[in-house]
């Protein structure tokens, strides 16, 4: 009688033992975060989902959803900018060229902050002198305010002399994928490389009959 | 024979050496090292320079800084503030005394507002430092190329 019962003993707490071991590992499973195959800043959907409707540099009315199927690459700038401007297209012009055919499949796509200094003309020029492929966006100081705050973007004007202001602004770069949806988020100092790899990941989806 | 070969090779490193350093400009204790500039899209309003001050002396200060090659020039400094990149005017620089003082990307440098050409690469630019102490101090600015943040001669010392 004592037997069975030392016998029944184990048996019922290895069976718990094993139901906590189910549990904790279904929970790992589900909870434990997965390493990513992505070297940017992998973003989760936020409460606003990106969007504009802003005027490209040759007059042409656009909005996010024109570039559906495409792998958008977004930074908020503007062409009176000292250094973080010019760096960050330098350095997606030098992604581009990495990425090779790829590069097909993926758009960048500078917007001001600035509509009131920078003309078509000279956002033109100016995109297109990193790489002829860029293209430039601007509007209405309510539609680029609305496109900014759609990306979580911060931007202010900053006087540095009486006719003269700066704009203070967010340096991130944002990768939307060609569902439309914010994936993401390369900083000032991300890698042509990581920038490279992540973009031909996206793009290579899309080759694969993901694209609509 | 040996020394022939040696002097020679020193000429050599020399002649190869001056070039790079042409811009530098010692007045006094001080010396401006290394001017350079960012080459800038066509119809592109504004320009940068950067330097590097050199201070074997006592303290002086950097007062302004002029040059022909834009309308306005202004000396600011950027800096990183929860992921927004903000630029303030700076209306004169400290120069310590046995110290130095780094114009920089991401930090001070000199804003050339409303260029009177665009800069492309290769070009060189008069740059004036007006300093308290020492006076006015005339330097040429080297454009890199488009997007350049650290220039050739600092690459692989890292920032
Ligand atoms: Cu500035």
């Amino acid at each position: 009688m004592t037997t069975t019962h030392r016998r029944q003993l184990p048996k019922a707490s290895l069976l718990a033992l094993g139901a906590a071991g189910l549990v904790a590992g279904a929970s790992i499973a589900l909870f434990w975060p997965r390493p990513s195959e992505f070297r940017l800043t992998v973003l989760p959907p936020g409460p606003v989902s990106p969007d504009f409707r802003l005027v490209d540099f040759d007059g042409q009315p656009r909005s996010l959803a024109d570039y559906r199927g495409q792998v958008v690459v977004i930074f908020f700038g503007y062409t009176r900018c000292p250094d973080a401007c010019p760096a960050a297209l330098f350095k997606l012009a030098q992604v581009m060229k990495r990425l090779g055919p790829a590069s097909a499949q993926v758009r960048v796509l500078l917007i001001t902050l600035d509509p009131e200094r920078d003309t078509p003309q000279l956002l033109k020029s100016y995109v297109t002198a990193f790489d002829p492929r860029f293209v430039g966006l601007s509007g209405t100081t309510a539609q680029i305010d609305h496109a900014a705050a759609s990306f979580y973007v911060a931007h202010f004007k900053a006087p540095t002399s009486n006719d003269y202001y700066a704009i203070d602004h967010s340096t991130a770069t944002y990768v939307i994928d060609a569902q439309g949806q914010r994936r993401l988020i390369g900083a000032m100092n991300t890698s042509i490389d990581d920038f490279a790899h992540d973009l031909k990941l996206l793009a290579g989806r899309l080759k694969q009959g993901a694209s609509p | 024979m040996y020394t022939h070969i040696h002097r020679l090779t020193f000429l050599l490193a020399l002649a190869w050496v001056i070039p790079a350093l042409a811009a530098d400009q010692r007045t006094g204790s001080l010396t401006i090292t290394q001017p350079w500039s960012r080459a800038t899209a066509p119809g592109a309003a504004i320009g940068a320079a950067y330097f590097e001050i050199v201070n074997a002396g006592a303290v002086d200060t950097l007062l302004r800084i002029e040059s022909p090659i834009a309308r306005q020039v202004e000396m600011h400094t950027s800096y990183t503030e929860g992921g927004t990149m903000r630029m303030r005017p700076v209306t004169s620089v400290d120069v310590p005394a046995r110290g130095r003082v780094r114009f920089e990307p991401s930090g001070l440098h000199v804003m050339l507002i409303d260029l009177v050409r665009p800069l492309r690469k290769g070009d060189r630019f008069p740059l004036t430092l007006v300093f308290q102490h020492a006076g006015p101090v005339r330097v040429e600015a080297i454009v890199q190329d488009l997007g350049t943040l650290i220039p050739p001669w600092r690459e692989g010392h890292g920032q």
